[in-house]
């Protein structure tokens, strides 16, 4: 009998507090608290989440070198303006409509001409993706943004920013400027002693209608005479020239144009 | 993102008082290439002077191949013409970019070494000196890279720097030593004869002092403690800096060379302490129930990292030094073990070890927490890096296994991005804890 009355009660207390234990925490789990609830929940995971981002990263298991060797950050780089290209023309339109308002449909078909040199463009943006890559830049201390900057010249032609209003020539002018720039690129080149280190010089160049360079003046220098010229052995290592058009032949022999080292 | 790049797109062109300026871009990278000819000679040279003088030529190119991501080292070139008058049209053809040229010159008794560097793409010589052929030749052809680097490069390269390491080589079994060798390895010289183990190596800013801590083994275990300890350079004294209770160990200099910052455990844990060396006067950096070990300084001052234990494992943390836990802020958050975090000469980046995968490999990071890289790997063991004074290189220990009762460890070169240029020590038992030494004639 006592173990009846002893060890039966216990287990039934324990059983029907269990159960309402039981019933209270599955009531907590429904709709009736389920909004605070998941407000706890949330903070929690705020918190958690913290932990988890610090906690789930792991050492690299990767080298900077083996890093290099795979090149993913410059080719990523490389696509991403690449793709800003369709975009980027896209976004120039959203300019061009802006005027397009005001202008007619003669210079619609203007516009639609200049896509056609961007194609021609194409040529030299793989070339410089392919410098890019072989250079091994990219990736760290900033120089993808550079890389970006760099591309990002070559995509900005049609942009008319000095004189030409109503005729075209401005756009000329910028494009023959940026063809030039790209071909100073090719012979565009430094020792690793000479990187990284925040310099940029500016030259003003002259150059003949026959594509000439007629002379060259540093209108900005670096600070460091070493830089300032091998940017200037660049220019004169350029052969020739692209041959301006003649309507602005008489700007780019009157050293309208400067070449900023790099940017 | 879109919207920015955008508008720099919009920007690379663009007029600058009444020009055009267009953007040209980042340059390429390229090596410059550099030839050292063979030796002129002026008048009857002794077979003895020539042969040391090509010895100094090989060291001079051996010199130049550190800088690897730099110089391409050509082969040695025969001496072409007149030794006063280069032919920069045949180098330029060569895309040979620098051309350093030397001649042995009998002046009375002495034998003379001229030598001068040229520049094929700018025409001209860039320096013009001469040395007397006498002493260590490795030191004259450490003298003569040093001049062609400074004339081309404009800074001061490592060639007459030297590294501190420690060594149970040719010791009784378990002491170690302190010793110095030249930046390539050679010339090994001991420091240090105190029968003991000696740990932990610190160069002051000048070259002249080293901090280290001794375990003495000549005492019995019982009162053998980790004192801290000063070599004089210039007179080979030592003596004894700390001798608390416990750890007296890890010590660096500060920037000016007057105060160390050291770890102390005399009051129970290990903390770090900043100490003036003339009044031996302490002044607590770090309190907190964790032990803080392995600190490392800024070449200004401003930032101290080091070890601590604070979440459980060790971490790296940096803090400003000027008071106590003063902008404590931890930098790591992975790693199972991480070891010897120590500054770039420019405070910009912290170089380690951590434990991966069975072993220490060294990684890199930002001193403000982003960029963690890593730079070894299948690599033996890798501890204890250490920048050189120009920020281009890495010394480190590495130790492979070989049985189980025997290991190899010795100091290796690599440049700031891993790629490892060699061994400088080899045979000579446990290398450890390699440091830079700004030069000094020791």
């Amino acid at each position: 009998m006592r173990g009846y009355r002893a060890v039966p009660y216990h287990l039934f207390s324990l059983g029907i507090h269990a159960l309402l234990f039981a019933l209270v925490f599955t009531f907590t789990g429904t709709e009736l608290l389920s909004g605070p609830k998941e407000k706890a929940i949330s903070k929690k995971m705020r918190v958690i989440g913290k932990a988890i981002k610090v906690d789930v990263v792991a050492m690299p298991k990767m080298t900077i070198q083996e890093l290099k060797k795979m090149a993913p950050a410059p080719g990523k780089l490389d696509k991403a303006p690449a793709k800003k290209v369709t975009s980027k023309g896209g976004d120039e339109n959203t300019v061009f409509k802006k005027e397009n308002k005001k202008k007619s449909f003669a210079d619609m078909l203007k516009e639609l001409s200049q896509r056609k040199v961007k194609k021609a463009k194409a040529q030299p943006q793989k070339k410089a993706q392919k410098t890019a890559q072989d250079s091994g830049a990219g990736g760290f201390k900033g120089k993808n943004l550079s890389k970006i900057l760099a591309l990002g010249n070559k995509l900005s032609e049609g942009n008319s920013y000095t004189g030409g209003a109503g005729s075209n020539s401005g756009d000329i002018f910028d494009t023959y400027a940026t063809e030039v720039s790209e071909t100073v690129r090719q012979w565009w080149k430094l020792p690793g002693y000479l990187m990284n280190k925040n310099l940029s010089c500016r030259v003003q160049i002259y150059i003949s209608s026959r594509g000439k360079l007629l002379k060259y003046r540093v209108i900005e220098s670096s600070g460091n005479k070493d830089y300032d010229d091998r940017a200037v052995r660049a220019l004169q290592r350029v052969g020739s020239f692209p041959i301006p058009q003649k309507e602005i032949a008489a700007r780019v022999a009157a050293g309208d144009i400067a070449l900023a080292f790099p940017l | 993102m879109k919207l920015f790049i955008v508008l720099v797109l919009a920007f690379n062109v663009f007029a600058q008082k009444g020009l055009t300026v267009v953007a040209v871009g980042e340059a390429e990278v390229v090596k410059e290439k550099i030839v050292v000819e063979e030796i002129y000679k002026e008048g009857l040279i002794a077979k003895p002077d020539l042969d040391n003088a090509e010895k100094i030529l090989e060291v001079v190119r051996n010199d130049f191949r550190f800088y690897s991501n730099y110089f391409s080292v050509q082969p040695k070139a025969s001496a072409l013409g007149d030794y006063e008058s280069l032919n920069y049209d045949f180098y330029r053809q060569k895309e040979v970019n620098y051309v350093i040229r030397a001649k042995l010159r009998k002046i009375a008794t002495q034998t003379q070494l001229e030598f001068r560097v040229l520049s094929s793409t700018e025409s001209k010589v860039l320096a013009n000196s001469a040395l007397s052929l006498t002493g260590d030749y490795r030191a004259l052809a450490h003298e003569i890279s040093d001049l062609a680097y400074k004339a081309i490069v404009k800074k001061e390269p490592i060639f007459k720097h030297k590294i501190v390491f420690v060594s149970d080589a040719n010791r009784k079994s378990g002491t170690k030593e302190l010793y110095v060798m030249d930046f390539d390895g050679a010339n090994v010289k001991q420091l240090t004869f105190h029968r003991g183990i000696v740990i932990s190596p610190s160069v002051s800013p000048d070259g002249q002092q080293i901090l280290y801590s001794l375990i003495d083994e000549t005492k019995v275990k019982k009162s053998r403690n980790i004192n801290l300890m000063l070599l004089d350079l210039r007179t080979m004294q030592t003596k004894s800096i700390s001798r608390r209770k416990g750890i007296n160990s890890g010590a660096v200099f500060t920037a000016d060379g007057q105060s160390i910052i050291l770890t102390l455990s005399h009051q129970g844990n290990a903390e770090l302490y900043k100490m003036n060396l003339a009044t031996r006067k302490l002044e607590r950096l770090t309190k907190s129930g964790a032990p803080d070990v392995d600190p490392s300084i800024t070449a200004d001052g401003s930032l101290l990292t080091f070890l601590s234990a604070r979440p459980g494992k060790p971490m790296i943390y940096t803090m400003n030094p000027s008071a106590t836990e003063n902008q404590v802020k931890r930098i790591s958050y992975v790693g199972k073990f991480n070891a010897t975090p120590r500054f770039s000469p420019d405070g910009k980046e912290i170089v380690f070890a951590s434990w991966l995968d069975n072993r220490f490999d060294l990684f890199k990071i930002n001193s403000d927490g982003s960029g963690l890289g890593r730079l070894t790997k299948d690599f033996g063991s890798n501890e204890d890096p250490d920048y050189s004074k120009d920020g281009q290189f890495i010394v480190f220990t590495s130790q492979r296994v070989i049985s189980q009762s025997k290991a190899l460890q010795n100091v290796y070169i690599m440049d700031t991005e891993g790629k490892i240029l060699g061994s400088l020590t080899e045979n000579f038992g446990k290398c450890i804890s390699p440091r830079w030494l700004k030069s000094l004639k020791i």
